[in-house]
């Protein structure tokens, strides 16, 4: 099977090189070749293992306490959602996931709302999910409705995972190409109650790249950490330890 | 001394370092639009890149570009052909080559089963398997006239009577040259080639050659003794006739 090609081929005059370049147009000779068509093989995933429970587990509302325990109440701690997250910020098994974009709070019904969708959209024979953030842990008090200031802190109303930016939250694999699992991942992530994206391993790979490069390229000499760094235009005066710690970069 | 003690006593001593709490409340999902100076540094520290286009002349920019197109690296399938194509041509004593002008597909249907009832077999490659299948061989000449429609006919048998008598019947296939025995022969010494008879006659044709000179000897000799005995068996002849 022949495919079409359009060959673009450039005259060129090595006698009056110079001339040509002043003066004449140079030539662009166009033309039409047949080449014969090349399937390539489909990409095997031999080497991906698919566990035995291929669906994401059913995760507790509430955590478990030992009986006897009463359920102890926490800050807010609103650090565990801020800055870049330094672990959990690769995919095990290089394959598709979710990865957060931003900070935020699971609750138990993002949870339950993840697991349905890619429940019903994988293939369980082919494909598999597993969680890459921890059930809901960290205890939220509420006080009622119309309680005025004081009285000591509210009781627990729900229980939720803090996530950082650059976070995995689900992992898809298998045998599968990312164009199929992409679908879905897209409409999970939009769900979530902060900005997240689908993504593959090529992907991941080629931000890194890309970022190497932003960094490397940019022509202004004066970046955000250098200017936080060196104190230009007194801007410590007004920096947050955050800023000391993320340099701008991070909420 | 007291007076020195309530001097420094009344100068007010004031710490260079203050410590300040820092209400760090935030809302990660909605955040606080910045304030002027940060904004202001913000833009100012913005990142900005030198254009790839810069250094390219207009040509280059408005040509379209030749890496774009992807050539095929490997492609395993041409591989095999080109591997048929190379045994065709060292197991075949004749191959013809061809220019085809355009024809319709019965005409060209008709021409390969013609081809066929010839013992011969009517081939058409792509340059670049051509390519790949002769190239650093002792074929690598047809690649020079491997431009446009071209087509090729392989034969077991150097029979170039049938070829010409087939390609007779066909105008819009012309033909450029040929191999015969592993040697180029041009269209030309394919015509030459053709007048020669076959291997047979042609020995028989030098054998008379050689022999000719003791032949002619042979036969002015005997001259005078053929002439009597052929007018012998004329007489002969009348003389029953006239019975």
């Amino acid at each position: 099977m022949n495919i079409q090609k359009l060959v673009l081929t450039k005259g060129s005059s090595p006698l009056f090189e110079f001339s040509t370049k002043l003066l004449s147009v140079p030539a662009v000779s166009v033309l039409q070749s047949c080449g014969m068509k090349h399937f390539p093989a489909p990409p095997t995933y031999d080497h991906v293992e698919i566990p035995e429970r291929p669906k994401l587990r059913f995760v507790d509302k509430v955590p478990y306490y030992a009986p006897g325990i009463k359920a102890p109440k926490m800050q807010k701690k609103l650090r565990l959602m801020r800055g870049p997250e330094p672990v959990h910020n690769f995919l095990i098994h290089k394959q598709y996931g979710i990865m957060a974009l931003g900070g935020g709070r699971l609750k138990w019904q993002h949870f339950e709302m993840m697991r349905l969708a890619i429940g019903r959209k994988i293939d369980p024979q082919r494909m598999f999910a597993v969680w890459r953030v921890d059930s809901p842990w960290q205890p939220l008090t509420r006080k009622g409705q119309g309680q005025r200031m004081g009285g000591g802190k509210g009781a627990i109303d729900h229980y939720v995972t803090p996530i950082k930016a650059g976070r995995i939250i689900v992992e898809v694999g298998g045998k599968c190409e990312y164009k199929e699992v992409e679908g879905f991942l897209r409409d999970v992530a939009m769900k979530l109650p902060f900005q997240a994206m689908a993504v593959s391993q090529e992907i991941m790979d080629k931000e890194k790249k890309e970022e190497e490069w932003r960094e490397k390229n940019n022509q202004n000499y004066y970046t955000m950490k250098y200017v936080m760094q060196n104190n230009l235009g007194g801007c410590q005066r007004w920096m947050s330890p955050f800023d000391f710690k993320f340099l701008g970069k991070y909420l | 001394m007291a007076l020195a003690v309530r001097g420094i006593l009344r100068e007010r001593f004031y710490p260079v370092v203050q410590a300040k709490r820092f209400r760090g409340k935030i809302n990660i999902q909605r955040p606080k639009p910045l304030h002027f100076d940060r904004a202001v540094f913000t833009e100012l520290t913005k990142p900005w890149y030198l254009n790839p286009k810069r250094l390219k002349t207009p040509i280059e920019l408005c040509s379209k570009p030749t890496d774009k197109i992807i050539e095929d690296v490997d492609n395993p399938y041409q591989k095999i052909i080109a591997r048929e194509l190379r045994e065709r041509f060292d197991q075949s004593r004749l191959i013809a080559f061809y220019h085809r002008n355009s024809m319709n597909s019965d005409q060209q249907y008709k021409a390969y089963v013609a081809f066929i009832k010839a013992k011969m077999h009517i081939k058409t490659y792509g340059k670049k398997t051509l390519e790949m299948a002769v190239k650093d061989t002792k074929f690598e000449p047809v690649l020079d006239f491997y431009v446009s429609q071209n087509v090729m006919v392989f034969s077991p048998e150097p029979d170039i009577k049938q070829l010409l008598k087939v390609t007779k019947k066909f105008p819009q296939m012309v033909l450029l040259a040929a191999i015969f025995e592993g040697k180029f022969i041009s269209k030309d010494e394919v015509m030459e080639l053709h007048l020669i008879p076959n291997l047979q006659t042609a020995q028989a044709a030098l054998v008379q050659t050689l022999n000719s000179a003791t032949t002619t000897l042979t036969q002015q000799l005997n001259s005078h003794q053929n002439t009597l005995v052929s007018n012998l068996q004329e007489r002969v002849k009348q003389l029953e006739e006239h019975k």
